[in-house]
């Protein structure tokens, strides 16, 4: 053993120390009482699990809309030959884009209120 | 855990814990949201053992982690302490109070944390090791330093 290396003496002064150190009384806390952290971690606790509940529906979200976005798009351009005269086919298209955006609208509405 | 058993748990643990973190933190200013914010995490874990012997270790745990968080933070943003003063400090003696307190904050922060676990909580070489989050082989080692280091310092 070396010098530099701590002896037992040297460890019970250590420990004799810390035992000194953890005595010396703290200043006053501000600690909440037990049963005010109980209701709040209770809260804490009801809000994870909606959170939980609710993020598949969240996560389905954006996928839904852009289906729905697709599948107008495509009713449009599979029905478009279909469709008679230049003002038929302007209103249709309208009719198609204002959905598409009431659909990104509220997806993204739903996003910025989370 | 029911209320009642937090209650009790609470009553024996927060004074350890509070000074646990005043001491291993080395500064003031966030201890008491700190020490709150471990009882919180610690409520909102899923399966918590009915044991208060694993609870409390499960709470200095958490408490060594959101420390080590902090540190990280101070050393990211070059952040000083809050307040490495205790304000409104009990007496006697506040000269050697703050002697003590200097001494033990020439220690890095880990060795802070094992010694007060190992001198003070009385924990064994595993119990510091899932506390702090080293291997259990690395403590023997880190706690001889640690104590090496102070040993020098005392002297």
């Amino acid at each position: 053993m070396t010098s530099e290396e701590p002896t037992d003496r040297d460890d019970a002064l250590v420990r004799q120390w810390m035992q000194e150190f953890a005595a010396v009384p703290l200043p006053q806390g501000r600690l909440p009482e037990a049963q005010l952290l109980w209701w709040k971690a209770e809260l804490l606790r009801k809000w994870d699990e909606e959170r939980r509940a609710i993020a598949p529906i969240e996560r389905a979200e954006p996928v839904t809309v852009t289906i729905g976005v697709i599948g107008a798009l495509v009713l449009m351009l599979t029905l478009w030959q279909s469709v008679p005269g230049p003002t038929a086919t302007l209103i249709f298209a309208t009719v198609v884009g204002v959905a598409a955006l009431v659909g990104i609208a509220t997806m993204m509405l739903r996003q910025l209120r989370s | 855990m029911n209320e009642a058993a937090f209650h009790s748990f609470y009553t024996t643990t927060a004074g350890p814990l509070r000074a646990f973190v005043a001491r291993t933190l080395g500064d003031f200013g966030q201890v008491d949201d700190m020490v709150q914010e471990t009882y919180l995490r610690l409520l909102r874990m899923d399966g918590l053992p009915d044991d208060t012997v694993q609870v409390r270790k499960l709470a200095f745990r958490i408490a060594s982690n959101l420390m080590a968080d902090e540190w990280r933070r101070r050393r990211r943003t070059g952040s000083q302490p809050e307040s490495a003063v205790e304000p409104g400090a009990p007496p006697p003696d506040p000269a050697l109070r703050m002697d003590m307190t200097r001494v033990f904050n020439q220690l890095n922060p880990q060795q802070r944390q094992m010694l007060w676990l190992s001198c003070v909580e009385g924990a064994d070489h595993r119990e510091i090791a899932s506390a702090i989050g080293v291997r259990e082989g690395s403590v023997r080692v880190l706690l001889h330093r640690a104590r090496k280091k102070l040993a020098s310092l005392l002297k």
